[in-house]
């Protein structure tokens, strides 16, 4: 096990840098000239402008400055400094990653709390007026995006019934419609996953095995039904990280929370590039770790997956291809 | 569909049959039904936009501002006067056109990597692989918001921050549906008559890969749609005057708790629009899955 987990972490060290690798060759395509940002006025002589260029590194060759930018990274763990407000990225980035994580990790479990749970609740009474009307719902909330959600959310519980504070992150009030929000997406497809793999497993011939032994229903859903049904439903969820943790980036926007989302997006307004790029960054570690999760998640649902690892392959890709061979 | 060796006749005989098939069975399914009509009305509304439109999508009145939905203004007036429900219908034209051209470019790049990758195995394989970990690892809304933010925004430039988001999705699919084909009796029997990899990608492997494709594309022309709104909607992406929907809901921001409209029908429309697309890929999913034939 440890093994496994070793191996995953050496495998995201090249996917990393990779995405440092893209984030910074992207960011010297961005409009705008930093140094004239930086100097803050039209008004410069030439010699200004070449010191400034060189304080700020920019006069070298893209090669060298990744690989310096690289090396810092890596050695250091220096993001740089933010053009904007000549402080280390670092510290700015380490007053607000706390909140967007915190965020996006309550929106992934409220989804997987609520989701899993009424997904096997639906696929158990399937055909009755409950299924339907979850599954109907699930579908209609799989249509709605978060940022609009959030803003019917203010406009609805802030503004005309003024129940729910509209901005901000002070008290426990405030995370109820951004977590909501950003959840609601995740909550639907997994709701939806959970039942028509559960559907799938029921239909099995070791289910009604267990049930002609007269083994209880609870039981058969729970103690053989679930572990199985589950395998997809982690997959989903895995796949999901990225989708909330970017949706809720933008929900932060319209909350006005202090995370991440409104430092990048004040950053692109600025050019502040070492900001850009370290947000990405922090964004993708988490989405790695967060697989990383998954992966091992998955081998403890089941332990024929852990055997396969071995091997660098994951089932969940594998069972997909050949469930799709039939076709 | 496969029996290349067959007739012609025979050939076409079976092809139709298939389609037929799939036809039938996702006629029966009445809520993929809905889907596609919603899809249809909305790709005739954006064809006909200027027909169907009350009023220009540009004309500012100032006087008329932020009025409510009324006889004259079925969905009223935005903040420069102008009038939603117009905007709305031109907007459906730029979300989709955008929508569209990003999956065909993700559809291009994607699937020709995915095809390969899985055809040739060994070193290509290991490379494209890695490659599209990383543009996994970045998730697709940061990736398309970092490209915007380099390209700049605009409809042509949307479209391909989208486009280079959707990638990785689409290579992974083909790429697992290829492992699985490549090794089938009919591809070694169109290499021992002597095709070419390029050949056998293009006229073998490719074809059998699109149930799986069809049901992708049309998710992601809904998912798309609602990235672009995203975009638009912190302000990258389609910029103003051109209407998109995330932009006209980005222009009801300051409105938030003040006026309605502004808000609410736009987000309507995306939904609706993801509504269709979602629906009708579900239905193409279950018509296209063999599991399902009785």
């Amino acid at each position: 096990m440890l093994r496994f987990i070793g191996r995953r972490l050496l495998v995201m060290i090249p996917v990393l840098l990779g995405v440092l690798i893209i984030v910074y060759a992207l960011s010297c395509f961005m409009p705008g000239d930093p140094v004239i940002n930086k100097l803050g006025t039209q008004n410069y002589t030439q010699e200004q402008y070449d010191a400034m260029e060189h304080q700020l590194g920019l006069d070298q060759p893209f090669v060298v400055r990744l690989g310096s930018y690289l090396w810092g990274v890596v050695t250091r763990l220096d993001l740089g400094e933010s053009y904007a407000t000549n402080r280390p990225v670092t510290e700015s980035l380490a007053q607000r990653v706390g909140v967007s994580i915190q965020l996006g990790l309550m929106s992934l479990c409220l989804a997987g709390i609520l989701g899993i749970p009424i997904g096997i609740f639906s696929a158990v009474r399937q055909n009755t007026i409950p299924d339907y009307t979850i599954t109907t719902l699930s579908i209609i909330l799989a249509s709605l995006p978060g940022f609009w959600l959030a803003m019917e959310a203010i406009l609805i519980f802030s503004a005309k019934l003024q129940i729910l504070p509209a901005s901000g992150l002070t008290s426990w009030k405030h995370y109820i419609m951004p977590v909501v929000c950003a959840s609601m997406m995740t909550l639907a497809s997994l709701v939806r996953m959970t039942r028509s793999s559960m559907l799938e497993v029921i239909r099995q011939d070791y289910i009604r095995t267990a049930r002609s032994k007269g083994m209880k229903e609870t039981r058969v859903i729970f103690k053989h039904a679930l572990k199985n049904a589950l395998i997809p439903v982690i997959t989903v969820l895995g796949n999901q990280v990225g989708m909330v943790v970017g949706g809720s980036i933008i929900i932060e926007t319209i909350f006005n929370i202090p995370g991440m989302g409104s430092l990048m997006l004040s950053a692109i307004n600025q050019r502040d590039y070492p900001v850009i790029m370290g947000v990405t960054l922090v964004t993708s570690v988490f989405v790695c770790i967060c697989n990383l999760v998954v992966d091992i998640v998955y081998s403890l649902v089941d332990p024929q997956i852990r055997s396969q690892f071995v091997s660098g392959k994951k089932r969940g890709g594998k069972e997909k291809t050949e469930k799709e061979a039939a076709a | 569909m496969n029996a290349q060796k067959n007739s012609g006749s025979m050939e076409k005989l079976r092809k139709s049959s298939q389609w037929k098939d799939v036809w039938i069975r996702l006629r029966r399914n009445k809520l993929a039904m809905v889907g596609m009509v919603i899809a249809v009305l909305l790709a005739l509304m954006a064809i006909f936009a200027p027909v169907i439109a009350p009023y220009d999508y540009q004309v500012q009145s100032i006087a008329e501002r932020l009025q409510m939905p009324s006889a004259q203004h079925l969905m009223g007036t935005d903040n420069m006067g102008r009038d939603i429900l117009s905007r709305l219908i031109y907007g459906g034209r730029i979300s989709l056109l955008v929508s569209l051209l990003a999956v065909i470019v993700s559809l291009v790049i994607g699937g020709l990597l995915g095809a390969v990758s899985g055809y040739m195995g060994g070193k290509v394989d290991a490379v494209i692989m890695r490659l599209m970990d990383i543009l996994m690892a970045i998730p697709g809304i940061l990736m398309a918001v970092c490209i915007s933010a380099a390209l700049g925004g605009g409809v042509w430039q949307t479209a391909l921050a989208i486009a280079v988001a959707g990638i990785a999705g689409v290579c992974r699919l083909v790429r697992g549906q290829t492992l699985t084909l490549r090794n089938q009796e009919y591809i070694e029997a169109a290499r021992a008559s002597g095709s070419g990899t390029l050949r056998i990608l293009l006229s073998n492997i490719i074809p059998n890969c699109l149930a799986p494709i069809i049901v992708n594309t049309t998710m992601s022309i809904g998912g798309n749609i609602m990235m672009i709104s995203a975009l638009s909607f912190v302000g990258l992406g389609v910029q103003p005057p051109i209407p998109e929907w995330g932009a006209i809901l980005n222009s009801g921001r300051e409105y938030v708790s003040t006026f309605w409209p502004l808000i609410t029908f736009p987000g309507i429309a995306i939904a609706l629009t993801m509504f269709g697309f979602n629906v009708f890929g579900d239905g193409l999913r279950d018509a296209l899955d063999p599991k399902l034939k009785q």
